[in-house]
Order: structure tokens, then C-alpha cells, then sequence
């Protein structure tokens, strides 16, 4: 079997993103028969929860929860995956939408790789590993991670340096070092936009000198040392592997702040900060954990509740704003922080470990990708008030995160509203020969 | 473990060139890496060791050690033993005839 060619057959609708929102959608429209392309830029599908470690606010298992719904459209009938595989833009024509995508060379036949790992095991180069957000290492050629979907060798042509051991270990001769990137157009009845959210640099805040210590990290960081398999299989401080003893979160510290460009409140920053302080405190029962905070936004189903749980673990909460962090000595921090129920007093506070709670952010541009321009916070616009999952593009819908920052449960129902937006306009469009505007077309078999 | 053909040499001898083309050079990463690596495992032959410790002993810096910790625990050539006060300690998996030398202890 030749790798996997992009087929230039129609499809009734391409969803772009597999992450949560994308996959939902995908099924919904999947298990009313309609032929589904989902396309991902990352080499597996799963998007933000596949990384995170457990879900506010019940704690589940967050890999155990999207795994199956990775397989589920992974192995659908009607649903094709191409991973690597990104979007340019929508080109919207008298009643055709084409999609334009973008290949990136993987380096592997994935109708020949078996996923056995042979080739990682055999390459001699480590760089730090994405899916660790830098805080494990990958070889230049493996399988992403461990429930990564597909499971297919993906080589990293940036640090790979050509030794060939990786082809000599193959058993099914699947590498391809003359893969070319490939650009193509599929022809949709309609499109759901499931693209998700970015989070804005760490450093953005200079006051804050997060590129001087390795212990200021991310909320992401912190999922990743908190998930059972992470990069240290513990939480350890990056610096130096210590066991941290004091942590603190900084929250707002890239939201709500018109000078940074995120003048709005990126909503999950409070309950994902609740959550990762409530889970140290199981991983680290001895460490001192202070949440510093504004206002805190727990306004979803259970959030409130969830919020007190904490406070009654022991998390410390403290209203206060913090004005800078500074590097001291063993790679601790201290941070300067306006006590606000003490009238303002400041007072210098010392911590091992910082999480700085990063705003969420568009990644996907409106105007390239669509030609039409973006909501006042950059996301993409949404012009009807009631059916919130249309764009200003007919045809073209959207759920999740690249709608605004939200969390999972509600990316899942717009999701699900998306789905129906699209069977409906599919329905309307369609022909009185065809059944609600399905194609007949077998889909596919092959998967990317 | 086949040997490589003569279109997998060219297939690879284009890769090189194509990407030498658009200023890649991945070379002098993987030479530092292998060079640490190499340290970090020289140190543990001494036995278990805590991170702040293998530093010491490898000349790098605390937070490359740990990370190399990490690539060698994913690979399975190194493995968390015990616990020193605040800091894990860490041990080696590799038989000492895979292993480099120890290198003189660091100043
Ligand atoms: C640290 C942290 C912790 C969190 N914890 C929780 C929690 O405990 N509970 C909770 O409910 N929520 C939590 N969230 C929020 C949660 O991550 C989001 O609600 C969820 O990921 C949104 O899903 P999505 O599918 O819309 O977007 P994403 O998960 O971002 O998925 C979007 C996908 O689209 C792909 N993509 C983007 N652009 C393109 C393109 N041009 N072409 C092709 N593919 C593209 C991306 O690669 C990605 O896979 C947390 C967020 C963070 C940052
Ligand atoms: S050719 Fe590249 S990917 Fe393959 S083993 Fe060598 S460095 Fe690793
Ligand atoms: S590329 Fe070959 S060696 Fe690597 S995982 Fe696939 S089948 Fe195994």
C-alpha cells in the first residue's frame, strides 16, 4: 500500500482540529452517515486534553476520557483523518466551499509503519519533546506519544541528522526521506472550524522574568509533571530536580490586561489553576500552595463547589496583586505582592515554584483563513446571537475554543451544535434524489 | 537490521542537501547532546546520585542533568532509586560494559 493519498473525491463536511471539539463533531455528523474528513496539524489527534492531566471539576482521568474518543473517530467508517495536516483557508464559491490544505512531510509511509518504535530506539538524537512541553526528550524520529493516534513514526527533519540508523532498523522499510510537503483542495459540502486557542507567551510580562528561572512554568508544564507518565514521573522543579516545597499560582497573569492585547478574562485560567493546586496537593502533601488572585470566576456547574473544596484541602488563597517576581538565590523565587485585604500592604514572598496562569489566544486568523475579519478579541466572529456556531462565511461553522476560551464541557456542546448546524444545511441544500445531502460515496479507507 | 540501499543513500544524500540548502544544521546540537549524555552517564557509574550531585560531578548544569534524566528514564537506561532530603536519586540501568568510563571527578 502507497502512503496515503489525499482523495480528491468530495466529502460532505471537512472538520479542522482533533482536538475535543473537532472529534465530537466529527462523530456527530459521522454516526448520521455523512462522509467526514478531520484534518490536525499536530502528528496525532487529541488537541489540549490529551495532555492534560486530570479535569476540573470532577478530576477524571483526562487521557482516559479522550482516548476513546480518539479511537472512536479514528477507526469510524465514515470519518478520514489526515494528520500533519494543516489549514490554509476556506475558499467560499457559489454554494462550494474548497478547503485548502497543507501537508507536511511525516518522513513515513504510514501505510508501511508497523508503529513497533524500532527506528526511536535506534536514532542517537534527543531534543525536547513538544508533547512535554520541552521538559522530557524525543528522539528524531518516534511515535509522538504514548496513546498518540495514529500510531506512526514522524521524523523531525530540525534535528534528525541524516544517519540513516533508522532506516536500517525498520522492518517494513516504511521511512521516506524524499517526502515532499503537498498542498490540495477538497471540495466540502460544509465545514466545521474546531481550531482551538493558543496561550500567550510566558514572558510577556517583563516584571515577571520568566526567561530567568527555569522554575517559572506553564500551566501546561504543570499538567505534564502532574500526568501519571510525564516527563519526570513525579513532580520535581525543573531547575534542579527538587521536590518543590512552597508553590505558587499567579493568576490573570496574561489575561485581563489591555497592555498584553487580552483585554477579556480567558475563563479557564481560574478553575485549571484550582484544579492543578488541588492535584499538588495530593502529589506533594507537605508543600505550602498559595493561589494569588484577583477575582475568582468559578461560574460553571460544580465550579463554586469545587473552588470551596479547595480552600478546605488547605490552599491557600490570597486576593493580592502580584507586582514582580524576581530570581534569588538556591533557583527560588520571590515575589512582591499587594496584600489587598491588608489595605495595600506589600510584602515580599518566597516561593521554589511559580505557575504564571498564561492567557488563551486565537490561532487561527480569520481574515487569512477565511477572508473575513476577526471578533474584537480575535477569534473568529459570530454574527448570529441564537445560532452562535455560524460564521460569517455560509456554510462555514465553528465550536470550541477557536469560537473564545471555554472549557471542555461547554467546547462539547458547541460542538454538538455545530454538528447540527452543518447536517442542516447539508439537508437544505441537497438534491431529492439524495438522502439529506449524504454522500454515497464510500469513504476512504485509509487513515494518515 | 537491513543494510541501506543505494536509493536509500541517495534518498538521504538529497535530504542532507535540500536541507544544508535552507540553513539547517542539526550537527552541532547532536554532537552537545551526545556529549552530555556521555557525561551524565559517566557520573552515575559512581552510583545512585541525586541531580544537584550529578552536576557536580558532570560539570553541566542541574537542569540539563535532569532532563537528560528524563530522556534516559523514557529509554530505559536510567531509573529513580531512593530519596535523598528534597531530591530523588537516580541510578543507572546500563550493564558497566555498556556505560562510558567515569570521568575524574570535577573540582
Ligand atoms: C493548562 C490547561 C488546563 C486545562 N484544564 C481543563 C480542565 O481541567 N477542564 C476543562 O474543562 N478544561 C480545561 N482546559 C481547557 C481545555 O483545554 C479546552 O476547553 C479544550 O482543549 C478546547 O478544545 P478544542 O477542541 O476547542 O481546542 P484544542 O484542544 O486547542 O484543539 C484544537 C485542535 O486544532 C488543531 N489545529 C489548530 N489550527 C489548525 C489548523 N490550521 N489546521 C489543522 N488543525 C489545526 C490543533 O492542533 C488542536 O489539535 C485547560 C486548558 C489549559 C491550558
Ligand atoms: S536518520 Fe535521523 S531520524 Fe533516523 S536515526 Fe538518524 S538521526 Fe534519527
Ligand atoms: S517507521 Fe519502521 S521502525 Fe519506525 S515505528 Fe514505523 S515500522 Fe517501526
Amino acid at each position: 500500500m502507497d502512503d496515503p493519498r489525499p482523495s480528491p473525491s468530495p466529502v460532505d463536511v471537512v472538520v479542522v482540529g482533533g482536538g475535543i471539539a473537532g472529534l465530537e463533531a466529527a462523530l456527530d455528523l459521522a454516526d448520521q452517515d455523512y462522509a467526514v474528513l478531520l484534518v490536525e496539524r499536530e502528528s496525532s489527534i487529541g488537541g489540549k486534553m490529551i495532555a492534560l492531566s486530570k479535569t476540573f471539576p470532577t478530576l477524571d482521568c483526562s487521557s482516559c476520557i479522550t482516548t476513546p474518543k480518539m479511537s472512536a473517530a479514528f477507526h469510524h467508517p465514515r470519518i478520514r483523518i489526515l494528520t500533519s495536516t494543516e489549514l490554509e483557508r476556506v475558499e467560499a464559491r457559489a454554494g462550494s466551499r474548497r478547503v485548502h490544505l497543507r501537508r507536511k512531510p511525516t518522513y513515513v509511509d504510514n501505510g508501511l509503519c508497523i508503529g513497533c518504535r524500532l527506528c526511536e530506539y535506534a536514532c542517537p538524537v534527543e531534543f525536547p519533546d513538544p508533547f512535554e512541553e520541552g521538559l522530557g526528550a524525543q528522539r528524531a524520529i518516534a511515535v509522538p506519544f504514548s496513546n498518540a493516534l495514529p500510531q506512526k513514526a514522524v521524523l523531525d527533519a530540525r534535528h534528525c541528522i541524516a544517519c540513516g540508523a533508522c532506516v536500517k532498523a525498520c522492518p517494513t522499510d516504511a521511512i521516506r526521506f524524499d517526502q515532499q510537503e503537498e498542498r490540495f483542495t477538497v471540495e466540502a459540502g460544509a465545514v466545521i472550524l474546531a481550531t482551538g486557542f493558543g496561550l500567550n507567551a510566558l514572558g510577556l510580562k517583563p516584571e515577571y522574568h520568566a526567561s530567568q528561572s527555569l522554575n517559572i512554568i506553564s500551566p501546561m508544564q504543570l499538567e505534564r509533571l502532574l500526568a501519571p507518565h510525564g516527563p519526570y514521573g513525579r513532580v520535581l522543579r525543573p531547575s534542579d530536580g527538587k521536590v518543590p516545597g512552597s508553590v505558587a499560582f499567579v493568576l490573570c497573569a496574561g489575561s485581563r490586561d489591555l497592555s498584553l492585547g487580552v483585554p477579556y478574562c480567558s475563563r479557564i485560567c481560574c478553575m485549571y489553576s484550582i484544579k492543578e493546586a488541588m492535584l499538588l496537593s495530593g502529589a506533594l502533601p507537605v508543600a505550602d500552595l498559595t493561589v494569588y488572585y484577583m477575582d475568582i470566576r468559578a461560574f460553571g456547574k460544580g465550579h463554586e463547589q469545587f473552588y470551596q473544596n479547595a480552600k478546605a484541602m488547605g490552599i491557600n488563597f490570597v486576593k493580592g496583586k502580584v507586582a514582580r517576581i524576581d530570581p534569588v538565590d538556591h533557583d527560588d523565587l520571590s515575589l512582591r505582592v499587594e496584600l489587598e485585604e491588608e489595605g495595600g500592604r506589600v510584602e515580599e514572598r518566597r516561593h521554589d515554584l511559580v505557575v504564571l496562569a498564561q492567557g488563551a489566544i486565537p490561532v487561527l486568523e480569520p481574515a487569512t483563513a477565511l477572508g473575513v475579519p476577526a471578533a474584537p478579541d480575535g477569534f473568529l466572529n459570530q454574527p448570529d446571537t441564537v445560532r452562535i456556531t455560524c460564521t460569517d462565511i455560509e456554510g462555514v461553522f465553528a465550536a470550541g475554543a477557536a469560537l473564545g476560551p471555554k472549557d471542555i464541557v461547554d467546547s462539547i456542546l458547541e460542538a454538538g451544535a455545530a454538528a447540527m448546524e452543518a447536517a442542516r444545511f447539508l439537508a437544505a441544500r441537497a438534491p431529492a434524489s439524495s438522502a439529506a445531502g449524504k454522500s454515497t460515496a464510500s469513504p476512504p479507507s485509509v487513515h494518515a | 537490521m537491513a543494510a541501506l540501499t543505494e536509493a536509500h543513500k541517495a534518498a538521504l544524500k538529497r535530504f542532507r542537501e535540500l536541507r544544508k540548502q535552507k540553513g539547517g544544521d542539526p550537527g552541532k546540537a547532536a554532537a552537545q547532546f551526545r556529549q552530555e549524555r556521555k557525561a551524565v552517564e559517566s557520573a552515575l557509574k559512581r552510583g545512585p546520585a541525586t541531580v544537584p550531585e550529578l552536576a557536580r560531578a558532570s560539570g553541566l548544569p542541574a537542569h540539563k542533568v535532569l532532563w537528560h534524566l528524563a530522556g534516559m528514564r523514557k529509554y530505559g537506561t536510567a531509573q529513580e532509586t531512593a530519596q535523598d532530603g528534597d531530591y530523588p536519586k537516580y541510578a543507572s540501568t546500563l550493564s558497566p560494559a555498556e556505560a562510558p568510563a567515569p570521568a575524574p571527578a570535577q573540582p
